[in-house]
């Protein structure tokens, strides 16, 4: 009896994990993080692996290398801090 | 004679631009018919005017460059919608999978593996966030 | 580079055999599309959405025509498509920006105003004629060749070609008779 209470249950809460492992997925697939690993992170629990992913992808700013020096570069910096020349990533999400 | 020269006119249209031979007729028409052979000279005109518009184009390139770019950027999104397909089916897999295995009974383990994914939450949070820093140079 | 040989490093791949060969070509895409639409935002948008096809199916392409030609055919597909979907709500005509004065200011502003002319006659030509007109006058295509590219008979491509000079002469005439 107590089985059968349980696994029926399962549903809903296996509609809430697709639909946060497919969203994290897509954003993921948008902003250039490795879109595998952290789909199925997105499948294991929610709502705790949402809060870790939505923390490790917002609070930490992309950076790519800077043409003329090749030191990385922060896309929301117009401006290289290094050397000076623009930013030729500048506003770029990805 | 206007109404003559309108039928001729389509004719000599055509044999302006070298779409049909001037046959015979034609030419003795035009010998008599002073209209029709103004006809032809203003088609002259008409291409002279016409000309003001064969100007050199400069060649774009990054107008190119944005082509191949924009090709590109479609083929990533084709990329991207195929392998959430691919994600998404794997998924419903997993969970009939894992729905079957609460059937036969192991939902107390599924349970017991649920919560002990939700309590190490906080670390893997710390273990990304280390890892990203790192892989962004900051 | 001989085209055929460059096409055939573009139907293999070549990324930079394929630009080559658009470059070589823009003028005609350009140029053509410029007469057709008389914009110059308009003609940017078309040519790159014309350039964007011909890469996406390049390997389509068989050389029986020239690859002028079948940029051609793209970019009239092209236009028509974007004219069935936006209606026929026409495009504002550009006002002649560059004026190549030189030395003869008055004569740089008769050829502007000749132009402008020239420009409101041809648009005053509904585009489907204009269409036919530009391929016959500008490149010398034949009518059975436009008929190819437009996909419409041979005789409609003489009728439309056959109104459209009447049209333009009409209008130019009654423009110098109205000096």
């Amino acid at each position: 009896m107590n089985d059968s209470f349980s696994y029926w249950m399962l549903i809903p809460l296996f509609i809430l994990l697709f639909i946060q492992g497919a969203w994290i997925f897509n954003d993921a697939s948008k902003r250039g993080h490795n879109k595998w690993l952290w789909g199925f992170f997105g499948l294991l629990n929610v709502p705790s692996n949402l809060i870790v992913y939505l923390i490790v992808t917002r609070a930490v700013p992309k950076a790519s290398p800077c043409e003329h020096c090749g030191k990385k570069i922060r896309h929301d910096y117009k401006y290289c801090p290094h050397c000076s020349t623009s930013n030729i990533n500048f506003g770029k999400k990805n | 004679m206007s109404k003559c020269c309108e039928e001729y006119e389509d004719i000599l249209i055509d044999i302006y631009y070298g779409e049909t031979e001037m046959s015979t007729e034609i030419k003795n028409h035009l010998e008599n018919c002073s209209n029709c052979r103004e006809f032809l000279n203003e088609m002259e005109g008409l291409g002279d005017q016409l000309a003001i518009f064969d100007t050199d184009i400069p060649i774009d390139c990054s107008l190119v460059e944005s082509a191949f770019t924009s090709v590109d950027q479609k083929e990533e999104k084709k990329r991207n919608i195929i392998d959430l397909l691919i994600f998404m089916s794997t998924a419903i897999g997993i969970f009939f999978v894992i729905f079957v295995l609460a059937y036969k009974g192991y939902g107390k383990y599924l349970l017991y593996g649920q919560i002990s994914v939700f309590f190490l939450a906080p670390f893997s949070l710390i273990a990304f966030l280390k890892g990203r820093r790192l892989k962004e140079g900051m | 580079m001989l085209e055929a040989e460059l096409l055939g490093l573009a139907k293999s791949g070549d990324k930079s055999a394929l630009k080559n060969l658009l470059e070589a070509n823009y003028n005609v895409v350009y140029g053509y599309l410029l007469k057709l639409t008389m914009n110059e935002d308009f003609t940017r948008d078309l040519t790159q959405e014309t350039m964007t096809r011909a890469i996406v199916n390049i390997k389509k392409f068989k050389g029986e025509s020239k690859f002028s030609t079948w940029l051609i055919s793209i970019a009239s597909n092209l236009f028509k498509d974007v004219v069935k979907k936006k209606g026929q709500n026409h495009e504002d005509i550009d006002e002649i920006v560059n004026l190549d004065a030189g030395k003869d200011v008055e004569k740089a502003v008769l050829t502007r105003e000749r132009l402008m002319s020239l420009k409101k006659a041809l648009a005053s030509i509904p585009t489907e004629m204009r269409q036919a007109f530009i391929l016959k006058h500008y490149y010398n295509y034949s009518y059975e060749e436009i008929a190819g590219i437009l996909h419409c008979p041979i005789g409609t491509v003489r009728s439309r070609i056959h109104y459209s000079i009447k049209k333009l002469k009409s209008v130019l005439d009654g423009g110098i008779s109205n000096e």
